[in-house]
């Protein structure tokens, strides 16, 4: 203990052994070498330019600690690296700068200046200040690199996108458009979404004040872009051109859809129509002749079907048809098609059914629809319905011969006085 | 935060630039008896910039990580401000206090099952919050109004440093903890607070007064080694300590 606290009282005379000129100019000479060395390891094009910020403050800091001594970063107009301001020190040195043009966009200009009262001679201090220039060049040429990339990833994607997206597709799109937020600071919210996809599109992204809203007619979508840092005017067109052709191509991807539901349904009963029924009877045979199965396909026809309209006019004769079409409905299967083939004429297709299961359901059908089709204004008439069953592939094996087989049968019940079944033998 | 290291280190990191023997280890010992070099070191070693793998929490891994010349210009950078005429080295006694509890803590810790090297670290950094107290004062200039740079507040202004120079968390803890109750505080905080009393113990003349007399505290800590034992070893330990710092003239 005793010659620890001797070697305490001893630092005035190490102090004054310090001081000496010698000493000093070799700390100095040091520090500075070191320093620049230190800035110089930090022009890395892994470096975001707020992170770098920090790193040449904290060098600065480290080696440079006389009271005084201070960075000035002054960024114009730079909207990627606006933040670097945070840690500037406003004061407009004349001591040593350099500037460093950004350019490209028009986008800007970055000075640096060190001003330091204490620390040396002024070519280091302007040594400094171009090392940290020049770090400041690399790392904003690989930040503007990695933002163009990424902008220009996620419009390519976009505008590749089909008229018909793919769930996959969404992916990409909302991966790119997730990932812009990381390089230019923008987020991204998709508020109403229509189709499935685009909600995913939305996810993890948040919105703060809207921009650009892109609203397409009839409110369709309605997109928010907000921006965390000011984006230079070309990355805002970018991405507002990105998000209104993604717009565009949703739009239209929901047009499509709607316009193909409606051509497959008959608008008065809501049921399929005869085109939506051919094909859907063009798949089932194929699939059926592919695992050797059989299909059974009904012709009905409501019976004396013009006397309702004669007797009780138009609007009756509208309410069998709806009412007979959702019985229909309420006795298929899962697997099984309902269609109006147009008139009174109606259509089941039972994948997968033989004669005899088939024929145990359409009686019950029928027997079931004078109760399922009555309808006020018409309370004295009872309706019946006729049908023939064809049996794929017993005596028929194209879509048209089944028809035809199901309409000959059809055709025998009702020769046989209505209401029945008729059953076509091979 | 503006803090000085002693002359006497500053001087023997400087000699070693132009000793071809100089070696890590040995330029290890001698920062590690400075608590402003010794934070100096360990903030630059966990700086994003050298950042890889762990923690670091003690000067000799910090070193390997930074290597000698840079190490050397970063004690240079930091001595700087005693180049001023009216260069102050600080609270008066608070290197004798910190190296005396950091030898305490070195002997200690196999008792508490703490990494010598951090344990000496810890106890050279332990009153750290006491030396930026200081320098904020004086860079203020109150007049008429001295603070004790060793009042209540040292504690947590010291792992606001700490936390401040990216300090690992089990530095900051201990630093912020060593004047609670020893038996609501983490391993490495105990440690100082035993090793403040060992070397308050082995010297009279100490900074801070023990709050609990070493056998209590001990048996506090269910350890069964003789108080006689322990101040004898940190004695020693100290006067080793005192034979590194012995500069050439």
């Amino acid at each position: 203990m005793t010659a620890l606290r001797a070697l305490a009282e001893r630092e005035a005379r190490h102090l004054e052994q310090l001081q000496s000129s010698d000493h000093g100019l070799l700390m100095i000479r040091l520090v500075h070498t070191e320093c620049l060395l230190q800035l110089a390891k930090l022009s890395s094009t892994e470096l975001d330019m707020a992170s770098y910020a920090d790193l040449v403050v904290d060098t600065l800091e480290q080696f440079l600690p006389v009271d005084g001594c201070r960075l000035a970063i002054e960024v114009i107009d730079v909207p990627p690296i606006a933040a670097l301001r945070g840690v500037c020190d406003g004061a407009n040195s004349t001591t040593s700068s350099a500037a460093l043009v950004i350019g490209e966009n028009g986008s800007g200009q970055i000075t640096v200046s060190v001003t330091s009262p204490e620390l040396g001679p002024p070519e280091f201090v302007g040594a400094v200040a171009e090392q940290i220039s020049n770090g400041l060049a690399v790392v904003a040429q690989a930040e503007r690199l990695r933002r163009q990339a990424a902008v220009a990833e996620a419009g390519r994607l976009i505008t590749s996108l089909s008229d018909a997206p793919t769930e996959s597709d969404l992916q990409g799109v909302a991966g790119a458009l997730s990932y812009l937020p990381n390089i230019i600071g923008v987020e991204l919210q998709i508020a109403h979404p229509v189709i499935e996809g685009v909600a995913r599109v939305s996810a993890g992204l948040r919105a703060t004040d809207p921009f650009p809203t892109v609203d397409m007619d009839g409110g369709y979508l309605d997109l928010a872009v907000a921006w965390a840092a000011p984006p230079s005017d070309n990355d805002r067109q970018t991405i507002a051109d990105s998000i209104a052709s993604l717009a565009a191509v949703l739009y239209r991807a929901q047009e499509r859809r709607r316009i193909a539901v409606e051509a497959q349904t008959d608008p008065l009963t809501g049921i399929a129509n005869r085109r939506k029924a051919m094909q859907v009877l063009d798949d089932v045979i194929e699939a059926a002749s592919f695992r050797n199965e059989t299909v059974a396909v009904a012709a009905l026809d409501l019976d004396s079907f013009k006397q309702v309209n004669d007797r009780f006019g138009h609007p009756a004769g509208d309410q069998v048809l709806m009412a007979f079409a959702g019985h229909l409905q309420a006795s298929a299967r899962q697997p099984d098609t309902v269609a109006r083939l147009g008139g009174e004429e109606f259509l089941i297709i039972y994948p997968g059914l033989d004669a005899t299961t088939a024929a145990g359901l359409l009686r019950l059908l029928i027997t079931g629809t004078p109760e399922a089709c009555r309808v006020d204004g018409a309370t004295d008439w009872t309706q019946t319905v006729s049908v023939g069953l064809a049996v794929y592939p017993h005596g028929c094996t194209t879509p048209e011969e089944i028809l035809s087989t199901a309409d000959a049968a059809l055709y025998r019940a009702k020769r046989a006085g209505r209401n029945r079944l008729e059953i076509s033998t091979p | 935060m503006d803090l000085r290291p002693r002359p006497s280190t500053a001087l023997r990191v400087l000699e070693s630039i132009e000793d071809p023997n100089a070696s890590l280890s040995r330029l290890a010992d001698i920062i590690s008896l400075d608590p402003i070099l010794t934070s100096r070191v360990i903030r630059m070693a966990n700086s994003p910039l050298h950042r890889r793998g762990e923690d670091v929490s003690s000067v000799r891994p910090a070193l390997s990580k930074l290597g000698t010349a840079t190490v050397q210009a970063l004690v240079a950078g930091a001595a700087l401000p005693l180049l001023e005429s009216d260069a102050d080295l600080g609270p008066a006694n608070l290197w004798l206090h910190s190296v005396s509890v950091a030898a305490a803590a070195r002997v200690a810790s196999p008792l508490l099952g703490v990494v010598p090297d951090v344990g000496f670290t810890a106890g050279m950094l332990h009153d750290i919050g006491a030396a930026a107290i200081y320098f904020a004062d004086r860079a203020e200039g109150v007049p008429g109004r001295p603070v004790s740079p060793f009042g209540p507040a040292h504690a947590g202004a010291g792992a606001d440093a700490a936390a401040a120079y990216g300090f690992p968390n089990l530095l900051a803890d201990a630093i912020r903890d060593h004047h609670r109750p020893v038996l609501a505080v983490g391993r490495l905080a105990q440690l100082i607070i035993l090793s403040e009393s060992i070397a308050a113990a082995a010297e009279e003349n100490s900074v801070e007064e023990p709050t609990v007399r070493l056998p209590v505290l001990l048996d506090d800590l269910r350890l069964s080694s003789r108080p006689s034992r322990l101040i004898d070893e940190t004695r020693r330990e100290c006067d080793r300590l005192a034979g590194l710092l012995e500069v050439h003239q």
